[in-house]
């Protein structure tokens, strides 16, 4: 649940936030409330998250499930939202 | 098809599939290739690390299972992640398993292990379990391991129990040759069937008379391990049917007995005794370490919790009970011996009704308590050593064709039923039912140390 007390409406888009949500278990601090997948993926990967950019984002919906977000796909995050990135895995 | 290698028993991490699994994954691997996920619980074994598989996620060619970006196919990314999600939810092992052509021998690729270094990691970090690759021929099999502990191992061997106990290792295992003593058993078993009985730890729980043929006949075998369980000590009215009993072996321990001859038979034998009812913790334990088990006591609570380690541990084994109805006026019915195969993920002893629930709970109390819940006093049923004999040996048979490879069938692994009396012997194939809590994937089918057999028998 979303516990965090919004600010009031109109200030909050361009003042710069830290949001903390989960990339595979892991704390990932996000400098915005609006970002593309790839943004989260490069947040993570800066952070020391095992993934590459080549990995399929997942976040966690209200149901539990998860729901691809495309690399230019952009998003609102909230705190403690939790992501998963999985890469495709190749075999020969 | 061509003769499949035997391989004894590896050192190191090991994964089990239960032979209906196995069935359906191989159907899914050959001849064309696809793609899959094994869901694994984790257990102790004898000689290493087992992981042990419950459930298996099939990835539907072009959708799951596509053409990749690096490699020949891919598993697709959402599919990866449901099966790693389902892994972390179910405290399960993520194995993605794909097939390479070849028969007896098998190794991953550059492509396979780039693959693994890229993406286990994560998912790794995702399941917080053991997540790794797997590779099968029909006849081999290689896995790669990433650990919750951040290491990294290959997989030595997986083992998958039906009508024969197939053990697939990346290449063959060319095996020394079998000692002189038993150079005429390995003319049939082959010096890696050999090899692998004496690599084998295998339990005897209930040392009476169908028990202590079976701890005679293993220790001869070359079985290089025998766990004994039984709380009993000996009678006079059983030295008729105990291997080697004297009249000094009375009131002495029947694990001490079936100990002394085990070791008779073969001098070099590991012996781990427990005079204790299997339900105690420190049986259990012994147990959950077996390659196989054979259940020669016929309480209902010994056919529980053997029945019970069989469906949590993937460990086979074989129910062996002879039935000789008297009635009070002396009339004999039908006699029948039973020797029951357990396979893990087949029809259990609950599923065949083979449980009296109602005797379970007595069986479960302790001794003065059973005693005075059963409404009439114990007589003592007939027991006699030549119908032991036939239920031992078909029992023993099995064991030995299945270890080694030498069933016709892989996948028969019906119950034998003989009535002497009318000389006829017959197969029965066991009965499932769909949502059995110990032997199907909605139950304990595989999951090893959560949800611990020994826990359970505590409470
Ligand atoms: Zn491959
Ligand atoms: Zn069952």
């Amino acid at each position: 649940m979303d516990t965090v007390i919004e600010p009031t409406a109109g200030q909050n888009e361009r003042r710069p936030v830290k949001v903390t949500v989960t990339v595979n278990n892991q704390p990932v601090i996000l400098p915005s409330r609006e970002l593309t997948g790839l943004e989260i993926k490069q947040a993570a990967i800066a952070q020391g998250v095992p993934i590459d950019t080549g990995f399929q984002l997942s976040v966690k919906r209200g149901n539990g499930r998860y729901e691809v977000v495309d690399d230019d796909e952009q998003i609102r995050v909230h705190p403690n939202q939790e992501f998963l990135a999985v890469p495709p895995d190749d075999n020969s | 098809m061509a003769r499949r290698p035997v391989n004894p028993p590896a050192e190191g991490w090991s994964l089990t599939i239960p032979h209906r699994l196995w069935t359906e994954l191989s159907a899914h691997l050959f001849p064309f290739g696809g793609g899959a996920v094994l869901l694994a619980g984790h257990a102790e074994g004898a000689r290493g690390p087992r992981l042990l598989a419950y459930d298996l996620i099939t990835a539907t060619n072009d959708t799951a299972y596509i053409p990749g970006e690096y490699g020949h196919r891919a598993l697709a990314p959402s599919f990866v992640r449901d099966a790693a999600v389902r892994a972390r939810d179910e405290s399960a092992a993520y194995l993605a398993v794909h097939a390479h052509g070849g028969l007896d021998r098998v190794r991953f690729s550059s492509v396979d292990t780039a693959s693994h270094e890229r993406g286990y990691p994560a998912l790794r970090q995702i399941t917080g379990q053991t997540v790794g690759g797997l590779v099968f021929t029909p006849h081999a099999a290689a896995g790669d391991l990433w650990l919750a502990d951040g290491s990294r191992t290959p997989l030595a061997e997986t083992v998958i129990p039906g009508g024969n106990l197939l053990r697939l290792r990346p290449c063959p295992v060319t095996a020394t040759p079998a000692g002189p003593g038993h150079d005429r058993q390995a003319r049939l078993l082959g010096d890696v069937g050999q090899a692998t009985l004496n690599r084998l730890r295998v339990a005897v729980v209930g040392l009476g008379g169908v028990g202590s043929i079976l701890v005679e006949e293993l220790a001869r075998l070359g079985v290089g391990t025998l766990v004994l369980i039984d709380d009993d000590t000996v009678e006079a009215t059983n030295l008729p049917r105990l291997v080697a009993a004297g009249k000094d072996d009375i009131g002495q321990l029947k694990t001490d007995l079936a100990a002394r001859n085990a070791q008779r038979a073969n001098p070099r034998i590991r012996l781990i005794p427990k005079a204790t009812r299997v339900e105690h913790p420190e049986a259990l334990n012994e147990l959950a370490l077996c390659d196989w088990i054979f259940l020669a006591a016929d309480s209902a609570s010994a056919r529980h919790w053997v029945n019970a380690t069989v469906q949590q541990f993937l460990i086979p084994g074989v129910q062996v009970g002879v039935k000789i109805p008297v009635d009070s006026a002396g009339c004999v019915g039908q006699i029948h011996t039973a020797t029951r195969i357990m396979l893990p993920g087949d029809g259990c002893l609950w599923c065949n009704r083979l449980i009296d629930s109602t005797q379970l709970a007595i069986d479960m109390h302790p001794k003065a308590e059973r005693d005075a819940a059963r409404y009439v006093p114990g007589v003592p049923v007939p027991s006699v050593i030549t119908l032991n004999t036939l239920a031992a040996a078909e029992a023993l048979n099995h064991f030995v064709l299945a270890a080694t490879g030498l069933h016709d069938d892989d996948h028969d692994h019906a119950a034998v039923i003989h009535r002497p009396r009318t000389r006829q012997r017959d197969l029965q194939d066991p009965r499932q039912d769909a949502n059995c809590r110990w032997c199907t994937p909605a139950g304990r089918l595989g999951r090893g140390d959560s949800g611990s057999v020994v826990q359970t028998a505590t409470l």
